[in-house]
């Protein structure tokens, strides 16, 4: 990959901030990282993205910050085959349909910090150890239409939710992680956040 | 100056004939705001510059199964709808046979009741589209579909549940399928701003005979008209 793309926040509650994922994403990713924040994310156009082997989006509330013409950059990336990892709160994306279409998955909500269990699944379960990670969950259901392929689950109270989950997007893939990244739960997520990696590079998922 | 339009559907003979007169009643509904520059049954190999040259494209059980998501004309034809362009989809939603242009759209065919006569309602929310519609009988095909709940849509037309009387006038009597939905509506047309481009779903008009109701064609040609962004 030659350089990704980290929308996030900066001017937010501290776990939701973008630092932590700026400073770990370049040795996790093995490339230069640029960082986009929320005096940029009503700027994008699809001219300035498109190039990035990689976007990961993780604001902290993409619903004030975040622009129509934004969205349909990202929309346009995945469209002509970019590869896309939200993450945590970035889930969240108010009435950004041409994002939300593009996580073939419905939020739900998110729940309070909390330690969490994230078990592999499917392809990952022979390759992957548990992750245990003190973070924010999200919940989501999945899209009517487009399949993912489950790659971890965690479990709250009663009921089994997907974790990280990927698929194809026309010419593009995308990745959902349904924890927030933050200073104190990305060093746990780096099996997550290859797993992802590979996906989108190889359509593999390794350890 | 008219806008242009693209009509395509599928020619042979099938559930829905093209060619026996439908093809006319569409272009004479669409006609005071659009030339319908090309009418043809084949779109596959149409590039993103091809769709450019029209201000709408028109589908009309357009042959859409066996295309994947990942194929140029759908990647092209979801650049042209998020970069502005207009679509409409006609009675049957074949975009819903891909998953991408089943969320985009926005619905995919899940079952259909025996041709019947229905009682279509307005949603009343004031859209511009819904200026002068009266709700109206009609007897028709009326698909129930899988909808896309992410999308920021607005309903046009629905059905309501008729507390599960038999249709008396259908050729065969039989229980109202959408009693499953107890008195919620079935949405049989929507509209829908996605990224720059417009789209309108409209189920009713499974044949010519539907296409001259005079409410559907008046219903019709102001989706036509928002699709031009005339209203």
């Amino acid at each position: 990959m030659n350089k990704a793309l980290l929308i996030g926040s900066r001017n937010c509650v501290p776990y939701l901030s973008m630092d932590a994922a700026e400073k770990a994403l370049p040795g996790i990713l093995g490339c230069a990282v640029d960082a986009c924040d929320e005096t940029e994310h009503g700027n994008l156009n699809y001219g300035k993205i498109k190039d990035y082997g990689m976007i990961v989006f993780m604001p902290a509330s993409w619903r004030e910050t975040g622009s129509a013409a934004s969205a349909q950059a990202v929309f346009r990336y995945v469209l002509h085959g970019g590869n896309l990892l939200i993450a945590g709160n970035g889930l969240d994306m108010g009435n950004a349909q041409e994002l939300k279409v593009i996580t073939a998955c419905v939020h739900q909500g998110s729940s309070y910090y909390t330690e969490l269990d994230l078990e592999p699944a499917g392809r990952m379960a022979e390759s992957c150890d548990r992750i245990t990670v003190r973070t924010v969950p999200h919940f989501v259901k999945p899209d009517v239409f487009k399949q993912s392929e489950v790659f971890m689950t965690f479990r709250y109270g009663n009921a089994e939710y997907p974790a990280l989950f990927a698929h194809t997007w026309s010419k593009g893939k995308a990745a959902c992680l349904t924890v927030d990244l933050t200073t104190e739960s990305i060093g746990a997520l780096v099996p997550a956040i290859k797993a992802a990696v590979d996906f989108f590079e190889s359509g593999q998922v390794a350890k | 100056m008219k806008k242009k339009a693209f009509l395509c559907s599928s020619f042979g003979p099938g559930f829905h004939p093209f060619l026996t007169g439908t093809d006319k009643e569409i272009v004479s509904i669409f006609s005071n705001t659009y030339d319908f520059v090309k009418i043809t049954d084949s779109f596959k190999d149409m590039t993103l510059s091809d769709m450019k040259e029209y201000d709408c494209l028109m589908f009309y059980s357009a042959p859409f199964w066996g295309l994947k998501g990942d194929s140029d004309i759908v990647a092209n034809l979801l650049e042209y709808i998020v970069t502005g362009g207009s679509v409409i989809i006609l009675h049957i939603i074949s975009t819903g046979a891909i998953p991408e242009t089943a969320q985009v759209i926005g619905g995919a065919f899940r079952m259909h009741p025996p041709f019947n006569r229905y009682r279509l309602e307005p949603a009343g929310n004031g859209h511009p589209i819904l200026e002068g519609i009266e709700p109206f009988e009609l007897e028709d095909e009326m698909h129930q579909v899988y909808t896309e709940e992410v999308l920021n849509r607005t309903l046009l037309l629905t059905i309501k549940n008729d507390n599960g009387r038999p249709h008396e006038t259908g050729p065969v009597p039989h229980q109202d399928i959408y009693a499953k939905n107890s008195g919620n509506g079935v949405d049989l047309a929507w509209c829908n701003e996605f990224g720059e481009g417009r789209i309108v779903y409209a189920c009713p008009g499974h044949n010519a005979e539907d296409y001259r109701h005079p409410m559907l064609r008046k219903f019709l040609r102001n989706c036509g008209r928002w699709l031009a962004r005339e209203i």
